[in-house]
Order: C-alpha cells, then sequence, then structure tokens
C-alpha cells in the first residue's frame, strides 16, 4: 500500500501544498509531465484547472507515450534532483508522529494520514532551527507563470492566456495564444509543467522557452532577475501558516486595500490562541489592530514581505518590536520570534 | 479499451469536512475505491507492472481523503 506519508519524494515531486496532483507516467518512472495546479485564488477556481484542460494534458501525455524514443532525453529532467529526505518520515518530527500506512483500525483515521504541506513545513523547521537562511525555493515554492507575467488559460494544456506588460515574459516576447511547447528544454504540457521548471531556476537564469504562434515554432529566452520570485503570492499556502508562527508570533495580516500611503497598515485579521501561535496574542496584539510598524519596518508592503524580512534578519528567541494601531490608540510591544 | 493505467494514491486530510462524519467518509471512500474496475488503488507496484506488461502510460492520482 503506498501512501502519502511514504511517498518517494525523489520521484513524485509537486507542489506539497495543494490537495490535488497527477503525473503521467512511464512505466519505466519516466515522468511525462504533471498535472494540477493552484494560485489561491479560492473565489475563482476555474482560473486554476479545468476539464477540458485536463484532457488536453492527457493527449499531449498519450503523445509523448507514442514518440518515447524520440523525447526520452528530454523527459529525465522532468524528474528533478533528489531531495535530502527519501520520504516524508526522514523528517524526524513527522517520522515520530506517523505511520507507514495510514492506520484504517484507528477510531480516528483521518488523524493518521499526513499532511502533505508537512513537507514544506518541516523543511523550514529544519533550516530555522538550524539557523540557515531560507533559500527562495523554500520560501517561494513552485511559482505560477504569472510571477513571470505569463497567466496561462485553464481550458488548454499549456497555452498563454494574458501576458503582464513590463514582466519578464512580456520582454522575451511571448503574446497571447501562444502554446508553450518546451521550457528549458523540457516537454510542456500542463502548467503544472511550467511551474517545475519555475520551482528548480535559478536566480539569474536564461531560459529557452519554445512556442508555437499561428503554426509556426518560435524559440524565446525568458531572463530571470534576482528576487523574480517574490511577486508571487504566498499567502494562501497552508504551509504559509508555520512561517506566521516564526515570524508573526501567530498573526495574519492583510494590507489595507484602500491604503495608497507609503505607509504600513496590515490589518490583524487573526492571532493564534494557542501553544506557539499565541506569541502576539500574549504580546497584547488582537484581532483588528492594525499594524503600523514591525521589525523596523513602516513601509506599506504585504505580509509575505514582512515574513520574509524578519526570517532573514532575526534568529528564533530574538525580540522584534510591534506598533499597532487600536481605535485611536497606538500600542508599543513585542514578542519573540521562532 | 483504456489507453491508460489508472493508480490513485491518497496523501493527504482534507480539512472542510465536518468532524464527526469525516472518519467514516474516510472508510468509504476506501471501500468505493477498492472495488473499482477504473482505479488501482494504492499500489503502485503493481500499476508499474500492469503498464509495463501492456507497454501503457500512468496516470497517477495524489489527493485528499475526504
Amino acid at each position: 500500500m503506498v501512501e502519502g506519508q511514504d511517498i518517494d519524494m525523489a520521484l513524485f515531486q509537486f507542489d506539497y501544498d495543494m490537495s490535488f496532483a497527477m503525473f503521467f507516467m512511464n512505466a519505466d518512472k519516466t515522468i511525462y509531465g504533471r498535472f494540477g495546479t493552484r494560485n489561491g485564488n479560492a473565489e475563482e477556481s476555474d482560473d486554476e484547472i479545468s476539464l477540458e484542460g485536463l484532457r488536453e494534458s492527457m493527449q499531449a501525455a498519450l503523445a509523448l507515450h507514442k514518440g518515447f524514443d524520440k523525447y526520452r532525453s528530454r523527459l529525465i529532467a522532468k524528474a528533478g534532483n533528489p531531495p535530502p529526505q527519501k520520504t516524508p518520515l526522514d523528517f524526524p518530527d513527522l517520522g515520530k508522529k506517523f505511520g507507514k500506512n495510514v492506520d484504517y483500525s484507528n477510531p480516528k483515521v483521518a488523524t493518521t494520514c499526513l499532511h502533505c504541506h508537512m513537507i514544506h513545513g518541516e523543511t523550514r523547521k529544519q533550516l530555522r532551527k538550524g539557523r540557515e537562511p531560507f533559500p527562495e525555493p523554500v520560501l517561494y515554492p513552485w511559482p505560477m507563470p504569472d510571477t513571470i507575467g505569463m497567466h496561462m488559460d485553464p481550458k488548454k494544456r499549456s497555452t498563454v492566456k494574458k501576458v503582464l506588460p513590463d514582466s519578464i515574459a512580456s520582454k522575451a516576447g511571448v503574446q497571447p495564444k501562444d502554446v508553450i511547447l518546451a521550457f528549458n528544454h523540457q516537454p510542456i504540457i500542463s502548467t503544472a509543467d511550467l511551474q517545475f521548471v519555475l520551482h528548480n531556476a535559478g536566480e539569474s537564469t536564461r531560459l529557452p522557452l519554445v512556442i508555437r504562434r499561428g503554426g509556426r515554432s518560435l524559440q524565446l529566452t525568458l531572463q530571470l532577475q534576482p528576487a523574480w520570485r517574490r511577486t508571487g503570492d504566498i499567502k494562501w499556502r497552508v504551509s504559509t501558516w508555520d512561517l506566521r508562527r516564526m515570524a508573526l508570533g501567530g498573526m495574519v495580516l492583510k494590507r489595507a486595500e484602500n491604503n495608497h500611503s507609503g505607509h504600513m497598515e496590515l490589518e490583524v485579521t487573526h492571532v493564534g490562541k494557542y501553544g506557539d501561535h499565541r506569541r502576539a496574542m500574549q504580546a497584547g496584539v488582537r484581532k483588528g489592530d492594525t499594524v503600523v510598524g514591525i521589525a523596523g519596518l513602516t513601509s506599506n508592503i504585504r505580509e509575505q514581505d514582512v515574513i520574509h524580512h524578519i526570517l532573514h534578519n532575526t534568529q528564533p528567541g530574538d525580540y522584534i518590536d510591534v506598533r499597532v494601531k487600536r481605535s485611536d490608540r497606538t500600542i508599543d510591544t513585542k514578542f519573540r520570534v521562532q | 479499451m483504456r489507453p491508460l493505467i489508472t493508480l490513485l494514491l491518497l496523501a493527504i486530510p482534507y480539512t472542510n469536512f465536518a468532524a464527526g462524519n469525516r472518519d467514516e467518509q474516510v472508510h468509504k471512500d476506501r471501500n468505493s475505491l477498492q472495488s473499482s474496475t477504473t482505479w488501482i488503488y494504492n499500489d503502485l507496484d503493481r500499476a508499474f507492472a500492469e503498464a509495463r506488461a501492456k507497454n501503457k502510460p500512468l496516470l497517477i492520482v495524489y489527493r485528499c481523503i475526504p
């Protein structure tokens, strides 16, 4: 019986914050492609995946299977580099908590099934515990193509729907309706395939892109810039919950929509009440407060930018100062980050 | 004829489910999939062996338990 807790992490690499992922594979374990994408826009899930898109991706996988000998060498890179852990149970905390299989004899069977997002969480916990910086792919995993300015059509296998002006994709010459056939030399059959390439890309890398436009193939080059991943959105990720514990004392912060000033106004939409998630609450922060300064930051930035700053400029146990506004009052407090 | 060998692997709990019913749903979910003629349930080795024998590609799905 093969279940999530015993997943071969060298073979099955996907965005572990998702609750659904597909692989198209050859019997020799070569990966034709991945399917399953989430961008966090819960109100418009049709904007992420569709049955029409799945059908096209499956047809493309069958074509790769039919021409396997021709594509084999280019498919090898779709496997990725093996991580240090062979399975999630190699993380000490997960190995202690979960067995190799879901325990169907347990009356609370659901609690015996490992959450895949814990893989992201444990990777970060180990880095933080070892006082090591977070590499960008660890903090911003599996970037959506939107991060480089390509919004994909969910009803197609790998077709660009929109290109954001002045983006990396725009500068490379990508246009709406372009069908992406290959990215960094790998055959592409889905948005998840694009994400795989981006997840494994470096900081200032040139990535070749082969597209089909109007019946002919063109080769373009994407020039990634330093810190390119940071424009992506991580707030929807389940694994971001633990980053909030580490950096924000358990607060969930939302940027005020009508704040067009240069000053920070982050609404506290939740304060953790239990365990290590209650540091901010213990420091006196309440739901509904507005954070106007934290860890020396006072500019109008997103929650994830605050998390990034704190994780890269503090060590577990350090105090950070927080200034909040509550009605007409300004309250200064502090708590220890983890 | 099925063009793909299909394999379903359960990975992660889906948390938006009423706690009282959830464990029961997990059992029901497994029972229905184990009796499926479309899916090979939680048996990766069998899926690869069958794909090899029939020279078919595999469709492998990871999804939450209910």
